[in-house]
């Protein structure tokens, strides 16, 4: 099927939203979503992010123990934060961003439809003036997560995005528009 | 004076938490009636809510207004984590859940009434216009979280005619919601 049938499609099940009688929700479920918007995201890294963060840590430490026998103290390695978000049939996922300034990134995605056999979810770091470089493939468990990490500094790209590609290596360039981006911050 | 979905969207991708709340006032009442319809558990029904707020909060960032509208995402996010939860339940009653006619008792608030009134009567005309097994089988597709497979195992059909029916009612639906201005592809 074409992308814009698919879009209508998409659009036509989600129309079908709308024919539900409306019911107000209980006063309280307002303050309940705005307070639990303020505190921080939980991070719901698995094990094998856990131990990647723990490496990185470990090889800063010791960088860190060599540079203070011979400079004065510097700040420890720069870690932030950002996510990818889903559209179209992926609208429900969410991909949650670790990265390790100039080292690595590790990203864990919630909410992945299944791909079909054959295909897998390959992943791009696509520079300011477009140009895309694969960074590695991946299919999500059954409960729809997986995670993925990039042992390499993100300097230098702009974006982070996912195209759904041949398996089981996937291709050199995206042979579709993204249907889950974010930023790099 | 409110602000446009577009200008909501970038509100939140900014952080603004005045603009959760401005989205929680416009489509709370929305989102809360398509997670009850989906579950029939007012209980859950409030946790899939916060779910999906948050999750539009978080990943505001990567939110693309030429892929679809905010409200879109929003019920795309409510259904979808809705019928995760549906998934450990028994096959009959998500059949009965999905089927079910609508309450048409249920309470709406006044603004919700009248916002949502000319869409629903248009969305509910289109689905009453299709012959049973096509509305059926869209209906435990979207708000059953069915698979074609389980549609076809249930309604004891041939794949092949739940795949038939599914495209007959989701054209017939296509062209009805576009003549009146609810699809735009």
């Amino acid at each position: 099927m074409s992308d814009q049938g698919q879009r209508m499609d998409e659009q036509v099940l989600n129309a079908l939203a709308l024919s539900v009688e409306r019911v107000e929700p209980p006063p309280a479920l307002r303050q309940r979503v705005l307070t639990a918007a303020r505190r921080p995201a939980p991070m719901r890294l698995p094990l094998a992010a856990v131990a990647a963060i723990a490496v990185v840590a470990l090889l800063a430490g010791l960088l860190m123990g060599n540079a203070l026998r011979a400079t004065p103290p510097q700040s420890g390695p720069q870690v932030s934060h950002f996510t990818l978000a889903g559209s179209g049939a992926a609208s429900n996922v969410t991909g949650d961003v670790t990265y390790v300034k100039g080292q690595v990134a590790i990203i864990h995605f919630t909410d992945l439809p299944a791909v079909e056999p054959g295909r897998v979810y390959e992943l791009w770091l696509i520079t300011a003036g477009n140009h895309a470089d694969a960074a590695g493939v991946f299919t999500p468990d059954a409960r729809g997560e997986a995670q993925i990490v990039v042992n390499r500094s993100l300097g230098g790209y702009k974006l982070m995005a996912v195209t759904v590609e041949a398996g089981p290596t996937g291709v050199s360039a995206p042979t579709q528009a993204p249907e889950i981006s974010g930023n790099i911050v | 004076m409110a602000r446009s979905d577009p200008e909501l969207g970038a509100a939140l991708a900014a952080g603004d938490q005045s603009a959760l709340a401005e989205l929680y006032d416009r489509y709370g009442g929305l989102a809360y009636s398509v997670a009850l319809r989906v579950l029939g558990d007012p209980g859950r029904a409030e946790d899939v809510v916060q779910d999906a707020f948050l999750k539009v909060w978080r990943g505001a960032s990567g939110f693309d207004a030429t892929r679809g509208t905010l409200r879109s995402w929003l019920v795309a996010a409510v259904r979808n984590r809705a019928v995760d939860l549906l998934r450990g339940r028994s096959l009959h009653e998500r059949r009965e859940l999905a089927l079910r006619p609508e309450v048409e008792s249920a309470q709406a608030g006044p603004e919700d009434q009248a916002v949502g009134a000319q869409e629903r009567a248009a969305v509910t005309s289109a689905l009453a216009e299709l012959p049973e097994e096509q509305r059926h089988a869209v209906l435990l597709a979207y708000f059953g979280g069915f698979t074609q497979a389980e549609i076809a195992e249930l309604t004891r059909v041939p794949l092949s005619t739940v795949k038939g029916r599914m495209r007959l009612a989701l054209d017939k639906l296509a062209t009805y919601l576009r003549e009146r201005g609810l699809v735009d592809v």
